[in-house]
């Protein structure tokens, strides 16, 4: 995946309609819930914006969830979700019987030990027991990611790290802008904001 | 996923084809994992050297794919091969038909992998020499593709040229995405912050030329003056840490990981302990404008994004211990 600016356009203009969409600027909503809704859209914005991939539905996923997001989720992305919702690679989990299992590993590691020396037996176990666990913290890390294999996964990290990266980069130029135009235009809300003297960008 | 898989079949097909340059088909066979139905790729010149060997390998290829299929549970290239054992044995009688290119087929199966069909197949071609034991044919291929994921990411996640080995890489990996996951909540907690945005049109159409801004190479013009402010922070953390930290200093270069030096003030120290405690939920924390002389508080309660920069591993700890000991809580600056 590349990063297009079409791709990060796509998903700031997905962005700030989900802004409107959960009424933002409404001056109503407690921070929590404004910060939550603006997390909110950009989560949906981005995962609309990048298509179907595997962590994209895992996270509409997540963010479907919470009941009262969905109706907001489904006005913002429209036909969209119906796509997204679909799972759209087979996450099955592969029924194996416990016995033909146990043999399978037992005859794989009697042949691994075979053929390798005896202190290299200790250093491979303990590398993959390490990589093991980093694998499964990758899995809670990326949405969607327990029902993926090793190779997979690493793929939608490399995706999920990308998009995450626009969306750091879209959201903070919308602060940029959202505070320059503040400045511009100075209104009382109820935290006394003193912008910063000079011309921004 | 462009930049994944046209690396990835183009690193492969070269590869193979430099084999196939290097050694001419008398001293090397191929074993192939499976075959897809119909499309007999074994090719001619290789049938002539060895058909015994390949007979006989494809048919232990096709008993143990099973069993590797139920052993090897992240194997997804062992799944499909199992689900279509029945075609290999099509493949010995299909053997006559003409060779395709392997290269291309090469293409079109790492394409073809990456959207997980069931014909997903791995055509291995092994060198002399080599073990042609499925297992360890598997276990190559296996980890060919895992260092071939290994090196984009290596590419995309910023400071991993220099760490090899698989749990380091993944610990960064780790890491850049933790860090980014939380500069996200940094900055939606910022936007939420910031006072109501009234005029979505223009702040829309704002944003977006903002956007194309940046994009273009005149990066410098836009940061403006917060390229001022940036040199602070680097001068007020290296007096602030004691132990030398490269990779700290790589990561504050980049501008992105940065804080912009529009919207926090002169006093990045206070900022970085209080992004520390914040995991602490404390109550408020003070943010200086320019000016040093207002300030407006945010209410941190409920707030659970801890520092959001990017630190490598092994310096966390010190940074933080460091810094958490080191002041007795968010101070004011004047």
């Amino acid at each position: 995946m590349q990063l297009t600016s079409s791709f990060k356009l796509v998903f700031l203009k997905q962005m700030l309609l989900g802004f409107q969409l959960s009424a933002v600027s409404s001056n109503n909503m407690s921070f929590h819930e404004r910060k939550n809704a603006i997390k909110f859209s950009a989560d949906a914005a981005i995962a609309f914006a990048r298509g179907r991939t595997r962590w994209s539905q895992g996270l509409i996923r997540n963010l479907s969830k919470n009941e009262k997001n969905k109706d907001v989720l489904k006005g913002l992305l429209g036909r969209e979700y119906d796509n997204l919702s679909k799972p759209c690679c087979n996450s099955w989990k592969i029924p194996r019987s416990k016995k033909i299992l146990r043999r399978c590993l037992r005859m794989s590691s009697t042949r691994k030990m075979a053929g390798r020396a005896q202190h290299d037996v200790g250093k491979s176990i303990l590398a993959k027991t390490l990589a093991k666990k980093r694998i499964q913290v990758l899995k809670k890390l990326v949405p969607g990611g327990e029902s993926m294999d090793g190779f997979s996964l690493l793929d939608e990290t490399l995706d999920y790290a990308m998009s995450l990266k626009a969306q750091v980069d879209g959201m903070r130029c919308v602060l940029r802008t959202s505070e320059a135009l503040n400045f511009k235009a100075p209104t009382d809300s109820t935290m006394q904001v003193k912008q910063p003297s000079f011309v921004g960008e | 996923m462009q930049c994944l898989q046209s690396p990835v079949s183009r690193r492969f097909s070269s590869k193979w084809q430099q084999q196939g340059q290097e050694q001419p088909s008398r001293h090397s066979y191929s074993a192939d994992l499976c075959v897809q139905g119909g499309l007999p790729d074994i090719p001619q010149r290789s049938l002539a050297a060895a058909p015994n060997f390949e007979e006989t390998s494809v048919a232990v290829l096709s008993d143990s794919s099973l069993r590797k299929r139920k052993a090897e549970t992240s194997l997804k290239s062992k799944q499909d091969l199992g689900k279509v054992e029945s075609n290999c044995k099509r493949v010995k009688q299909e053997r006559g038909g003409g060779a395709k290119p392997e290269s291309k087929q090469q293409n079109s199966r790492k394409e073809a992998s990456g959207d997980s069909s069931k014909t997903d197949y791995i055509h291995v071609r092994v060198r002399r020499g080599q073990a042609t034991d499925s297992h360890s044919l598997a276990e190559r291929v296996r980890r060919e593709r895992i260092s071939q994921r290994m090196k984009c990411l290596q590419e995309l996640v910023p400071g991993c040229s220099k760490i090899t080995g698989k749990a380091g890489m993944l610990d960064e990996i780790i890491n850049y995405v933790q860090s980014l996951q939380r500069q996200v909540e940094f900055l939606s907690m910022k936007l939420a912050a910031v006072s109501p945005m009234e005029d979505i049109d223009l702040l829309s159409r704002e944003a977006m030329t903002q956007l194309v801004q940046r994009n273009l190479p005149s990066r410098s013009s836009s940061m403006g003056i917060s390229s001022e402010l940036m040199d602070q922070p680097f001068l007020h953390f290296d007096s602030l840490q004691p132990h030398p930290c490269s990779g700290l200093n790589m990561y504050m270069d980049s501008p992105d990981l940065v804080p912009d030096g529009s919207s926090f003030g002169s006093s990045p120290n206070s900022l970085y302990r209080v992004e520390f405690q914040l995991g602490r939920g404390t109550a408020s924390f003070p943010f200086q404008s320019l000016q040093g002389k207002y300030s407006y508080p945010i209410c941190a309660s409920g707030m659970d994004c801890d520092a959001w920069f990017y630190v490598p591993n092994k310096q966390n700890n010190k940074i933080e211990q460091f810094l958490l000991h080191g002041s007795s809580g968010p101070q004011i600056r004047n």
